[in-house]
């Protein structure tokens, strides 16, 4: 093995091998299975023989309210948490990047939710959205802003907004880190060159800062996007997708044909088209990332 | 002169209000800890009140030690610790490798390789559970910590590799080229000189690997099915049924535990996970 190393074309291929290997064997293979079963008949309650079947799966969700209501629901939620992280989150980081004392300590309270997993936030969430015991109730009801106590989690208009309250609390932070990472990238001269000029906060906004993020903010976006499309801990733990389907989304959609009714294949296919829906955003993410390298 | 004085009066009150804002905003973020850690301490009588109290009458432990001895709690502690240490190893070492190999070599496949880890650091793990689930199953594996560390290796890799190439870019090659000259082997550099520069990163990475299975939630909850296999954040999860009345003293406390990981992690190594985080979006 050493000896090997000492030449060095061999070199960086035996230090990527381990790590090559593994993603071939335990990511790929497992993809391509599971992209391969959407085209069979698995269902692990039915015991018959496995055979292809074609595109029926997919030809049945066409045909199946509930996949056009789970489709419906995550473009909604993808889009709803995007544009509310971005704007609340560069705002944040907009305060941040200003030079007052004790900076990095409020960078590091607002950072925070971004380092609990996911499956807890949901859980505290879950808590302060009780409907009898829970706080928010109680403070909305003490600043006279609701009359009576909501089943935040149990009412089919106010569940899917409650719950992307408490994904928004948790996808925030990362938006400010970045952004503000961005911000302090930038060089001090543009701004002072910029007050020679007599440009106000305004103008200095629109003409430099803005546009010295706008490949990061692209970047962020998008990364953000497919993490929230995807998001499964936080609505699976709080709601399961209910009630009715009102928080219903693919990923949730797909887990609960899985886990619930044990139809491998036709959850599969859900997967697979939420793997088609993601390859243009994947896309153009690796692009922008490698104009960076 | 009076110019200067009316400039400097309004960055003032710029400050003054980015401070209240600031202020209030952590207020409202933190809040929701706040609430977990105050009813952490609570007996039942003071949790389920109407008009809910702000502090607990005293800071007794009862839920902390209720939550162990009446769960499987500690089976989760123990599995969660396990899994995300043997994480940490697995990780690491695999990860250190391959980042050395494409922060210093240029190969045909570097490119490609380097898409590749991209790719699947942002892939969701929606599209493995099931087929890893159904894999395991043929294996026999499901409800070992081998089907969890299979499937953590999924985006650990990647990550802590894409991290560490970071890590390692930024450290120069002339003395590396120095110590070749010397006659050292490749491995030798890698572990003498290398390793010991890129070391705060490297802790970094590691324990980042340890957070990442640590918190985990949707490949636990697919591979284990005993109670006593189940992680921390997926046994705290099953604790909030759907029916009875929930113990949420005992469920907040241990909330704060399967927290705690994460905050320390960042706390201690703040700078670098800033920095191998921010990394990949922002260069110069």
């Amino acid at each position: 093995m050493v000896k090997l190393l000492r030449s060095e074309k061999l070199t960086p291929y035996l230090l990527i091998m381990p790590a090559a290997i593994l993603i071939v064997v335990i990511l790929i293979y497992p993809l391509v299975t599971g992209v391969i079963n959407s085209f069979l008949n698995i269902n692990l309650l039915i015991v018959r023989p496995t055979k292809f079947i074609g595109l029926q799966n997919y030809i049945n969700l066409l045909h199946d309210p509930l996949f056009w209501i789970s489709f419906k629901q995550s473009v909604l939620w993808t889009i709803i948490i995007l544009i509310g992280e971005m704007i609340i989150g560069f705002f944040i980081a907009l305060l941040l990047n200003t030079d007052i004392k004790g900076r990095k300590i409020f960078r590091t309270l607002i950072l925070i939710p971004w380092l609990i997993p996911n499956s807890i936030a949901a859980i505290i969430w879950k808590w302060l959205y009780s409907e009898q015991y829970g706080l928010i109730n109680y403070l909305l009801w003490k600043f006279h802003i609701i009359k009576t106590y909501k089943a935040w989690l149990g009412n089919l208009h106010l569940t899917f907004g409650a719950v992307v309250v408490a994904a928004l609390w948790k996808a925030i932070p990362f938006v400010v880190l970045v952004i503000l990472a961005g911000l302090q990238s930038i060089s001090k001269d543009l701004y002072e060159a910029a007050e020679v000029d007599g440009a106000s906060g305004f103008h200095k906004l629109i003409y430099i800062t803005i546009p010295s993020v706008k490949n990061i903010a692209l970047i962020t976006a998008i990364l953000t996007s497919i993490w929230n499309f995807n998001q499964f801990d936080i609505i699976q733990v709080m709601t399961r997708g209910g009630p009715g389907t009102a928080t219903l989304t693919m990923p949730v959609f797909s887990y609960e044909l899985f886990l619930q009714s044990f139809q491998v294949s036709y959850a599969s296919a859900v997967a697979t088209i939420m793997l088609i829906l993601m390859i243009g955003p994947i896309y153009v993410y690796v692009k922008r990332l490698m104009a960076n390298e | 002169m009076s110019w200067l004085k009316s400039q400097q009066k309004r960055k003032k009150l710029t400050l003054t209000v980015v401070y209240v804002l600031l202020i209030l905003i952590s207020m409202v973020n933190l809040s929701p800890f706040f609430w977990m850690i105050s009813t952490s301490f609570k007996q039942p009588d003071e949790i389920f009140l109407t008009i809910p109290k702000l502090l607990p009458r005293s800071f007794s432990f009862s839920n902390y030690v209720g939550i162990w001895n009446d769960s499987y709690f500690s089976y989760y502690l123990k599995n969660s610790l396990i899994v995300a240490l043997l994480n940490m190893l697995i990780g690491t070492l695999v990860s250190v490798f391959a980042g050395y190999g494409i922060s210093r070599f240029n190969f045909k496949g570097r490119f490609l390789f380097s898409i590749v880890l991209i790719i699947v650091q942002i892939f969701p793990g929606m599209l493995l559970a099931i087929p890893l689930f159904t894999i395991m199953n043929k294996l026999r594996l499901i409800d070992t910590y081998w089907a969890l560390l299979i499937a953590y290796s999924t985006f650990t890799l990647p990550f802590c590799t894409w991290m560490l190439k970071g890590y390692f870019d930024t450290i120069p090659v002339s003395l590396e080229e120095a110590a070749r000259i010397e006659g050292c082997g490749r491995l030798q550099i890698l572990f003498r000189i290398i390793l010991p520069l890129a070391l705060p990163g490297v802790v970094a990475v590691a324990m980042f690997a340890f957070v990442l299975a640590w918190q985990e939630y949707l490949f636990a909850l697919t591979l284990t099915r005993s109670e006593e296999m189940r992680t921390i954040t997926v046994g705290i999860a099953m604790m909030q049924g759907e029916h009875g009345r929930i113990n949420w003293g005992q469920i907040m406390a241990g909330s704060i535990i399967a927290c705690l990981p994460g905050v320390i992690v960042f706390l201690l190594m703040e700078k670098y996970l800033v920095q191998g985080f921010t990394m990949g979006a922002v260069k110069e």
